[in-house]
């Protein structure tokens, strides 16, 4: 009995010491080669009705609220949308002949002329994060197009860019992850400067700017488009401390980011290239090889998109995508 | 009616705890508890382990902490080396762990909770370059103190509806 006890004891040890290091070679593969990412992107898709399970509560609750708003709240709401959308198109018209102006003179100097690149409207997941990590989960995945690198937007400026993704769903990489570095312009003065993302608070780093640069408190800092990832002239952040020190070469400065993060529902992604090439090239989804295997996928597209009917409705609509995707 | 409780595998009832457990452990929860998320996961794993005595919770709390890693885009491997480690310490190093009273367990569990946490961290930080974190203590204590009414709870689970316990001695 003592002996099939200890045998017991030193099981438990060796099997937690296997798994220990299955885990030790698994991080090792998955953090430093690309080994593992169609084995992730395979899983996670199978995964994505446990995420929308976890997104569920969200959603009922907000169709529930939408629901008990009352008739007169709606009128005034309707108003008010109306009122914004008259005040947008009036915008849009002046938009369009600056545009044309633009383009003629952008002719005139032999420049290459800017295409406006076609959008996608994706809703956040309401799922949380890993805990080190500032990153969203998107409802949009290879199946509508994403590709990984995909700058994304909300109506008050830039969110971050695509970092992973699946035929289901994506993730983005936030402005204020560790990891995100954005190429930016001060609208004041034309000072360029890389903006960085600090993990521990939500805010964004002007890193290696010399302390005679000049950078004031409520400067906003817009996309400069170099680099290739992200279209020119989309707000990034406002300037909200600019500090130096005797000591340091560079001056320290922190910025708010234009989009609160944690509040956003919606998000636009752009097709962007920075060679100007509006076709999706990278991220076209995963070839089919034969019939059962686009019979099988067209089951799970279907399944997915049950899953999701809001945004479903939202971009089946073929009018309404033709008018995002014009615009 | 007792031959046909006996039948039934407390394992059966695993699978749908393990499931609402891992969806807590992802779903958008109110800001304080979101701040302090406790390992909803370890939580079920460790009552299998331990009170109701199953032998595979090791490799299921890997499974399910793999599962979590692809949920939350964290590096494959780290959720399920953390969650594993959690049930490794408590059905290793406490094998009497299911006679303690329910404070003893869930103190033990709060501090076997930290210290995971505390080398969780400290392993993310080496592959990740994470950002300084403090807060560890509330979420483990937050951990001691869902067992107190969800141990319970699970028993009464276990006991209704595969009518086996296992923390009975003669059955163990």
């Amino acid at each position: 009995m003592i002996k099939k006890l200890e045998l017991k004891d030193l099981l438990i040890h060796i099997r937690f010491f296997v798994l220990v290091l299955i885990s030790v070679a698994l991080i090792a593969v998955d953090m430093s080669s690309k080994t593992l990412s169609n084995a992730r992107y395979y899983l996670e898709t199978a995964l994505y009705p446990i995420l929308a399970l976890a997104d569920s509560p969200h959603k009922v609750s907000k169709m529930v609220s939408s629901h008990l708003q009352s008739s007169s709240e709606l009128i005034k709401e309707n108003e008010k949308l109306s009122a914004e959308n008259f005040m947008q198109r009036a915008d849009i018209l002046r938009l369009k002949s600056l545009e044309s102006e633009n383009e003629a003179m952008r002719r005139m100097l032999n420049s290459p002329v800017r295409k406006t690149s076609k959008r996608l409207f994706a809703e956040v997941v309401d799922v949380a994060a890993d805990l080190y990590q500032r990153r969203v989960v998107i409802n949009r995945g290879t199946g509508s197009g994403v590709y990984v690198g995909m700058p994304v937007m909300t109506d008050t400026g830039l969110v971050g860019q695509v970092i992973s993704v699946n035929y289901a769903f994506s993730r983005v990489l936030l402005l204020t992850d560790n990891l995100s570095a954005v190429p930016v312009i001060n609208t004041r003065n034309q000072v360029r400067a890389i903006a960085a993302g600090d993990n521990g608070n939500d805010e964004l780093l002007i890193n290696n700017v010399p302390r005679s640069t000049d950078f004031k408190v409520g400067d906003t800092l817009v996309t400069s488009g170099l680099g290739g990832v992200f279209p020119e002239g989309y707000p990034v952040a406002t300037v909200t401390s600019v500090g130096f020190s005797e000591s340091q070469p560079f001056a320290f400065i922190k910025a708010k980011p234009a989009v609160d993060t944690t509040t956003m529902r919606y998000v636009l992604l752009l097709w962007y290239h920075g060679n100007g090439d509006d076709e999706v090239g990278i991220g076209t989804p995963k070839e089919a090889t034969d019939g059962k295997v686009v019979l099988r996928r067209e089951r799970i597209k279907k399944l997915i998109e049950s899953m999701s009917t809001e945004d479903a409705h939202i971009n089946t609509d073929p009018s309404e995508q033709k008018r995002l995707n014009d615009e | 009616m007792s031959k046909n409780k006996e039948m039934h595998s407390p394992l059966l009832l695993l699978l749908p705890f393990l499931l609402v457990a891992v969806i807590l452990q992802i779903a958008s929860l109110p800001p304080f508890i979101e701040e302090n998320r406790p390992d909803f996961a370890a939580i079920v794993m460790i009552f299998f382990a331990t009170i109701v005595g199953s032998n595979i919770c090791l490799e299921l709390a890997w499974l399910t902490g793999f599962v979590i890693d692809l949920l939350i885009g964290a590096p494959l491997g780290i959720n399920a080396l953390t969650l594993c480690a959690q049930v490794y310490l408590i059905s290793s190093q406490f094998s009497a762990f299911s006679k303690y009273k329910l404070w003893q367990q869930a103190l033990t569990i709060s501090l076997c909770s930290l210290i995971v946490r505390i080398g969780g961290y400290w392993l993310a930080h080496v592959i990740m370059q994470t950002n300084y974190e403090t807060n560890f203590l509330m979420p483990s204590l937050l951990m001691g103190l869902l067992w107190l009414p969800l141990c319970p709870l699970f028993n009464f689970f276990v006991t209704n509806i595969s009518g086996t316990i296992s923390n009975d001695p003669e059955k163990k």
